[in-house]
């Protein structure tokens, strides 16, 4: 047996925190070593894996395979495709990125704060790898949690939301998504006798049953995709959380939503998704102009950005609903590129909150003068976000609205517009926040840290390497979604 | 001599005994050694099980059944009892209760280890009345404060009412059928024609056992007997009786009574609906850590019987795995509710502010068992809830598994609002809390237990799985 890639990236993160439990408070520096070394163990093996992929022999790969529960069909089973490759490797980016500024901007209780960091990222990371619909969900469940203390304990409030309320809303509209999901996976498996994902997507569900199930999945997992109107957590939730876990929660759990929506309600239940098609398409039309819309009225930074997610998740979403090769192909890779751009957008801004005490972007003015890398890399951040040609903000929503031309010759305008909103409020937030005339207050600011300035390079240095060769991910991508576009495309109607 | 596969209950009985005798001679301060006899007596009754656990044979004139169901609970007894003698003893300050308190424990455990082995009405009843009898001493003898007379006499009062119910409800099982032993019950059952009577006697029985697993609307003396009694004794009340007032309806009615099981399954699944929906939502309301726990040990009662009305071998198994998951997690929870309450004097939940800071290993620990009862994955909670209720998902009960569902997300708000006020609120005192090394040890082996049953819970559930295939032959 080869050397268990998968498993060793699932456990990275376990392992780091089960030994940080057990690490005295009182030794600052080996608390931000383990997470630090963790870290760059899954970035290391997430890069491996998108490098060895055998891309001739396309398929399930690294798979590990072991019986845990053979009467109900558990078993513990990881493999990575197409799909999964981009996921991996955005979540070893982003969790090495968010430790390394979580090192600067977490002052209290640390220990803690990179105990539940390290859950989430092995709850995602397994999500990403299991291929058994049990671990799934189990992972699945286990990412969520941690979001709850990471807000509570170090989160801040926003506008007239305490951090409480933040938190508690957060977990409680994601844990009913994963509510109706559980009912999902009982729903196959009584059906099928098995939980194995690869099993169940070579079986053909009646079109009656896909109809049925398919709104379980799609809405459960929808939750925590953002999806219209399902994402008012979302907003909240980012604005709460402290920086770091608005960069994990916005650019790799929502992702994991999404990547429920494809990998199960998708791929298994084809005919569903084609039969609910019109509704979900006008979901997720109306959360992209709505967040753009949203965005543009906001005064608090994260809430800007938390807006702009929900509006860039649903392009993600529609992308996906195109159901051809071209939509999901860029749905995903609007999953990646969205998943970096945000993770850096809320580095930055927490980076200017931490040494400024203030998000809202009227309090703030000229500080491009003292930060001036910053200032120029939000701008960069931003054109991605509007999806500006050049970033890999760009390629991405070029593919979606590509793939959802083919659908309706009239959803591409939809990009038009949002892509206007999105230009507006993020032109008009770098020119209030970073240039305009410095507001006295800020005449003694100090620049970000050099940890900082090396997580903002890396993911800089991914949004432009991907923005100019997106085929070195989309070949990938397309290895996964090629057979699943076949599978819709012999559904029944 | 057939006798000795009853050797785990002669041990039992030979250790209230020796511990009553023991207490009589040993003085004050020599107390502790009953601590130690009472876990070697209970060692020995978990070694006499496990040698004895091909024993499959009737005694008694077929009123008492040594099998596997009979091992798998008596090793299940005998754990949680050495549990409780831990944590008793931390609990109990003066030394002059130990010794009549370990005997009526001793007493309890019997009367548990006999309910589980009858296969007869009448000693079915016996053995209750033996448990019912030594945990009103219990409640009231280890700390003789008002709240725990109090409790006492209320669980007294509900406990005989409701015996006397069961007692009717058998009678008349036994005038409807012209027998008490559960074998010769089936098949008389299959030959009665339908009666009135028969659908009062089964109304009366369950409501007997309904007492027992806290089942709506038989729940009312729970929050003030869990709340007033000594802790440790609330613990036993809320794990070994409840686990074996399921084994009991699943020897009697899943055992038995299968044949007419048009006239209970759905009435018990109504009421499954109803007990952990009244559980979880009055526990939102609590102030008190001691009542959340007991409204939430209703609640997850309800989630134990959804694999009980599956009528199934999956489901009994999930049931199994379930009271071994909750058992063990509540008793982690309780035994640091413990740790917290002898130090501070408070079951308070605003009293658990900033415990993380506090206390960290305390903290640690309850979260892991609050977390477990919410069934969040990692912990053991998680598997029992996904094998239980996808169990009853394969018998067609899915409207049962949506109230379930819904029942665990409604449950997860108040097990968080303890977690929040241990790690977000501010600290309530800075004095960090002792942790007496009995309660410490058995902190540390309930949270280990969690985790292990809920990351590998395999050979677990293939024990339960084993049991029951044994003894429900009859069940899809």
């Amino acid at each position: 047996m080869s050397f268990p890639y998968l498993s060793t990236f699932i456990l990275s993160p376990f392992i780091g925190a089960l030994i940080l439990l057990f690490v005295s408070k009182e030794r600052k520096q080996a608390i931000q070593l383990v997470p630090a070394i963790s870290a760059a163990i899954s970035l290391v093996l997430s890069i491996t894996v998108f490098i060895q992929y055998d891309r001739s022999a396309r398929g399930m790969q690294f798979v590990e395979n072991i019986a845990w529960v053979k009467s109900i069909g558990i078993a513990y089973k990881v493999g990575v495709d197409g799909i999964s490759i981009p996921m991996l490797l955005l979540t070893g980016i982003i969790f090495f990125t968010s430790v390394l500024v979580s090192c600067i901007s977490i002052k209290k209780r640390q220990k803690e704060y990179f105990i539940s960091l390290l859950m989430l990222v092995a709850g995602t990371s397994g999500a990403f790898c299991a291929i058994n619909l049990f671990f799934f969900f189990f992972f699945y469940e286990l990412a969520v949690l941690p979001m709850f203390l990471l807000i509570g304990i170090w989160g801040s409030p926003a506008k007239e939301y305490s951090k409480e309320y933040g938190a508690f809303k957060l977990i409680l509209q994601i844990f009913s998504g994963s509510t109706l999901v559980l009912f999902g996976i009982f729903i196959l498996f009584v059906k099928t006798g098995t939980l194995d994902m690869v099993t169940l997507s070579q079986i053909r569900f009646p079109l009656e049953f896909q109809k049925l199930t398919f709104p379980v999945f799609c809405l459960g997992f929808g939750v925590l995709a953002g999806l219209w109107p399902l994402h008012t957590w979302s907003p909240i939730g980012h604005a709460t959380a402290p920086t770091a876990a608005s960069m994990l929660h916005a650019g790799v759990l929502m992702k994991l939503g999404a990547y429920g929506i494809l990998r199960v309600a998708i791929t298994l239940l084809p005919s569903g998704a084609k039969f609910w098609l019109p509704v979900v398409i006008v979901m997720c039309s109306i959360g992209i102009v709505y967040g753009a819309l949203v965005a543009m009225a906001q005064n608090d930074l994260k809430f800007l950005i938390g807006f702009s997610s929900v509006s860039h998740m649903g392009i993600v979403n529609l992308g996906l609903f195109t159901l051809n090769t071209v939509g999901i192909n860029g749905a995903v890779f609007q999953m990646f590129s969205h998943g970096i751009m945000t993770a850096l957008l809320f580095a930055l801004v927490g980076a200017v909150y931490d040494r400024t005490h203030t998000r809202y972007i009227d309090e703030l003015g000229g500080i491009a003068i003292k930060m001036p890398a910053v200032a120029a890399l939000f701008a960069l951040g931003g054109f991605t976000s509007a999806g500006l040609p050049g970033t890999s903000g760009f390629v991405a929503e070029f593919m979606v609205f590509m793939g959802a031309y083919r659908v309706m010759k009239l959803l591409p305008i939809l990009g038009i517009i949002a892509s206007a909103i999105v230009t507006l409020y993020i032109l008009r937030a770098v020119r209030r926040v970073f240039f305009n005339d410095l507001n006295p207050k800020f005449e003694n600011l100090n620049n970000a840290h050099p940890l900082e300035f090396l997580a903002f390079g890396i993911l800089t240095a991914s949004l432009i390497l991907f923005g100019f060769f997106p085929s070195l991910l989309t070949n990938v991508i397309n290895l996964g979604v090629a057979p699943l576009v076949a599978r819709i495309g012999g559904a029944i109607w | 001599m057939s006798y000795v596969a009853l050797l785990p209950q002669i041990i039992l009985f030979a250790l209230a005994i020796i511990v009553l005798l023991a207490d009589a001679v040993l003085p004050d301060d020599k107390k502790n050694y009953l601590v130690g006899l009472s876990i070697i007596g209970l060692a020995g009754v978990i070694i006499a099980a496990v040698v004895l656990r091909d024993e499959n044979r009737l005694l008694f004139y077929q009123m008492i059944s040594i099998d596997s169901f009979t091992f798998f609970f008596t090793v299940f007894l005998a754990f949680v009892g050495i549990l409780i003698v831990l944590i008793s003893k931390d609990w109990i300050k003066n030394p002059a209760f130990l010794g009549e308190y370990y005997t009526m424990l001793m007493f309890a455990l019997l009367g548990l280890t006999l309910v589980v082995a009858a296969v007869e009405l009448i000693t079915i009843y016996i053995a209750l009345e033996l448990t019912s009898l030594s945990f009103y001493v219990l409640i009231t003898r280890a700390e003789r404060s008002e709240k725990a007379s109090e409790a006492g006499l209320k669980y007294l009062i509900l406990s005989v009412f409701s015996t006397a119910i069961l007692l009717y409800g058998l009678s008349l099982l036994y005038g409807l059928t012209g027998t008490t032993y559960l074998a010769g019950l089936s098949a008389a059952l299959g030959s009665l024609t339908f009666q009135p009577a028969l659908l009062l006697a089964l109304m009366f029985t369950l409501a007997g056992f309904g007492f027992k697993i806290a089942l709506v609307p038989f729940q009312m003396w729970v929050p003030d007997v869990y709340e007033g009694a000594p802790t440790p004794v609330t613990v036993l009340l809320a794990t070994a009786s409840k686990a074996v007032g399921f084994a009991l309806i699943m020897r009697v009615f899943l055992g038995s009574m299968i044949i007419v099981k048009d006239y209970w399954v759905l009435p018990l699944a109504i009421l499954a609906v109803f007990t952990m929906t009244l559980g979880n939502l009055v526990a939102l309301a609590q102030t008190n850590v001691k009542r959340l726990l007991a409204y939430s040990s209703i609640a997850q009662a309800g989630y134990m019987l959804v694999g009980v009305v599956a009528l199934s071998q999956k489901g009994l198994t999930g049931v199994l795995f379930y009271l071994l998951a909750y058992t063990i997690t509540s008793i982690g929870a309780f035994t640091a509710v413990i740790i917290f309450s002898r130090q501070t004097g408070s079951d308070e939940i605003a009293d658990y502010g900033g415990l993380a800071q506090r206390s960290p290993g305390l903290a640690f620990t309850l979260t892991v068992s609050l977390l477990s009862l919410a069934g969040l994955p990692l912990f053991a909670g998680f598997v029992a809830k996904f094998y239980t209720f996808l169990a009853a998902a394969l018998m067609g009960y899915y409207w049962l598994v949506g109230f379930a569902l819904i029942n665990t997300a409604i449950s997860l708000y108040y097990y968080l609002k303890i977690v929040k006020e241990m790690f977000v609120s501010p600290l309530a005192d800075k004095e960090p809390i002792p942790w007496p090394a009995n309660s410490r040890a058995v902190l540390f082996l309930a949270t280990a237990g969690v985790l292990i049953l809920g990351i590998y819970p395999t050979p677990f559930i293939n024990a339960a799985q084993a049991v029951i295939k044994s003894i429900f032959t009859d069940l899809p």
